[in-house]
């Protein structure tokens, strides 16, 4: 009776620790999983205000630049094709839709900076004050999607990294559906990032 | 005294483990490249202050440690925490005179009130030509100047304000409501041990330390599992999972003397919980985080990006 009592407590002590264990990775990779979502929906948002942008840049382009037609078509089907292609945080353990998604990202962003670069060709337009709004707006949102993005590979990482390690592994692996994150490369930021430089 | 050490080595992990190679933040006007005189600082000061509740700060950097200014600034930002945490009404003001850089660095909550534009203004117009004469010391002030002016013309702060500011006490309530509820369940578990016939042999002396032995003992088990999570709102049950084992293994050794002698005396155990009343005390607090002092802190708002840069 007496030694009975002795392991039942201690079985359910090493029980109750197990479960708790369990419960508290799930809860962390749960916590970093959110963290990705949250992070990325940040990413999405920042790239919603640069499409938001692009109309009334063009606009205003048009109305100086009228020899650059051919740029500013670029830019309407960049960003027309980077609309169509959407990746919710569902999606984000699908490799090949995040190499799409960013593929149709970075061609806005290269035919972004090909009309910024061009456009330092029309004084007068650079002269204009409502030009030059929008052209700090749009190089804040650029800041802002490399910072957003920053902030997705960093929360990727870590839970990549959660959900790789061993006891999580195992865990994960038998109590949840969860997989590993896409993400890309740090080193595309600096290509897409346009160079828009301000008038002396 | 094993328990005592236990707690504070968890409780010192909280605080270890956030060195980077930030300038300290000594007040609302941080001159790390020294380009401000003494009467400058304090007078830079008072105009920063006029804009309290939000938080704007006017640094000056000796490096940017290789870094670009718009990877400098976010995370500088970040790292010191201006503006108030959920809220993110923070403005840092830099100038990098040795890599001839500048930036209004512009917090989430504020992108609204200085907008990209402005900010860009405010650079392009007041700070870099100033900069370009050399003039830093007048480039920092007049922009952090320019920026408050643009702040205070907001004059009804946005309505998310008053909600928002509720967060942190709230956290605060929810701390202090679990941990009368642990008191209680404390009060409530010496109530049951009253009951035990064991106990009730005791010396009414005994009994009462045991009592208060008892609670205390669950406040500081309580006080760990809020140094570990660093928040006082986990949930209940983890809490009481982690509460029972924990018992069970403190109380195996009297649980085990317990089974062999239903006899045991009282006495003895509550001599052996003299170490954990002294350490239950102070600790708690501690997650409640800062409070008042004069010296500025930040209030833990976060930063994306906003704002603009120019070189000059």
């Amino acid at each position: 009776m007496n030694k009975n009592k002795k392991i039942l407590v201690i079985l359910a002590s090493v029980i109750a620790l197990c479960v708790l264990a369990v419960f508290s990775t799930l809860n962390s990779v749960v916590g970093l999983d959110e963290k990705c979502n949250a992070s990325w929906s940040q990413v999405l948002n920042q790239y919603q205000r640069r499409y938001d942008l692009i109309p009334n840049l063009v606009a205003t382009v048009q109305g100086y630049a009228t020899h650059e037609q051919d740029t500013l078509i670029q830019v309407v089907d960049a960003r027309n094709k980077a609309t169509q292609t959407t990746l919710s945080p569902e999606m984000l353990d699908d490799e090949n839709a995040m190499k799409v998604f960013m593929q149709n990202q970075n061609a806005l962003s290269s035919a972004l900076n090909h009309l910024m670069v061009v456009v330092e060709r029309y004084p007068d337009l650079k002269a204009n004050e409502n030009f030059l709004s929008l052209q700090s707006q749009l190089e804040g949102t650029e800041n802002r999607i490399a910072v957003a993005r920053k902030d997705y590979i960093d929360s990727v990482r870590l839970f990549n990294t959660k959900i790789r390690m061993i006891p999580t592994k195992w865990i994960v692996a038998a109590f949840s559906e969860m997989k590993p994150k896409a993400t890309f490369d740090i080193e595309e930021i600096k290509q897409e990032v346009p160079v828009v430089k301000f008038s002396r | 005294m094993i328990k005592k050490i236990i707690c504070f080595v968890l409780i010192a992990f909280c605080f270890v483990g956030r060195g980077e190679c930030f300038p300290a933040l000594t007040g609302r006007v941080v001159d790390n490249a020294h380009i401000l005189t003494q009467q400058q600082k304090s007078d830079l000061t008072k105009v920063l202050e006029q804009i309290e509740p939000h938080q704007v700060v006017a640094v000056s950097l000796d490096s940017l440690d290789g870094q670009e200014i718009e990877d400098y600034g976010y995370q500088l930002g970040r790292h010191w925490g201006i503006g108030r945490k959920d809220i993110n009404d923070g403005v840092l003001v830099l100038i990098a005179p040795n890599e001839r850089q500048l930036r209004i660095e512009v917090g989430y909550g504020l992108e609204d009130v200085l907008t990209d534009a402005q900010s860009s203004k405010i650079v392009n117009s007041v700070m870099i030509p100033l900069a370009r004469d050399g003039k830093y010391d007048e480039a920092l002030i007049q922009g952090a100047t320019a920026v408050v002016h643009v702040l205070k013309g907001e004059t009804n702060f946005y309505s998310g304000d008053v909600a928002n500011i509720e967060g942190s006490p709230a956290l605060a309530i929810v701390g202090v409501i679990s941990f009368v509820l642990f008191f209680v369940l404390g009060i409530g578990l010496g109530i049951v041990q009253n009951k035990c016939k064991y106990y009730k042999r005791s010396s009414r002396q005994n009994r009462i330390l045991f009592f208060y032995e008892n609670v205390l003992f669950q406040s500081m088990i309580y006080n760990i599992y809020v140094a570990i999570l660093g928040t006082a709102t986990g949930s209940f049950s983890i809490y009481l999972m982690v509460l029972i084992p924990v018992l069970l293994l403190v109380n195996l050794g009297n649980i085990r003397r317990w089974i062999k002698n239903p006899r045991f005396p009282y006495k003895e155990q509550v001599a052996s919980g003299g170490s954990r009343r002294g350490s239950s005390g102070g600790g708690h607090s501690s997650s409640w985080g800062h409070s008042g002092g004069s010296s500025f802190h930040g209030g833990g708002g976060s930063f994306g990006g906003g704002g603009a840069s120019g070189r000059f």
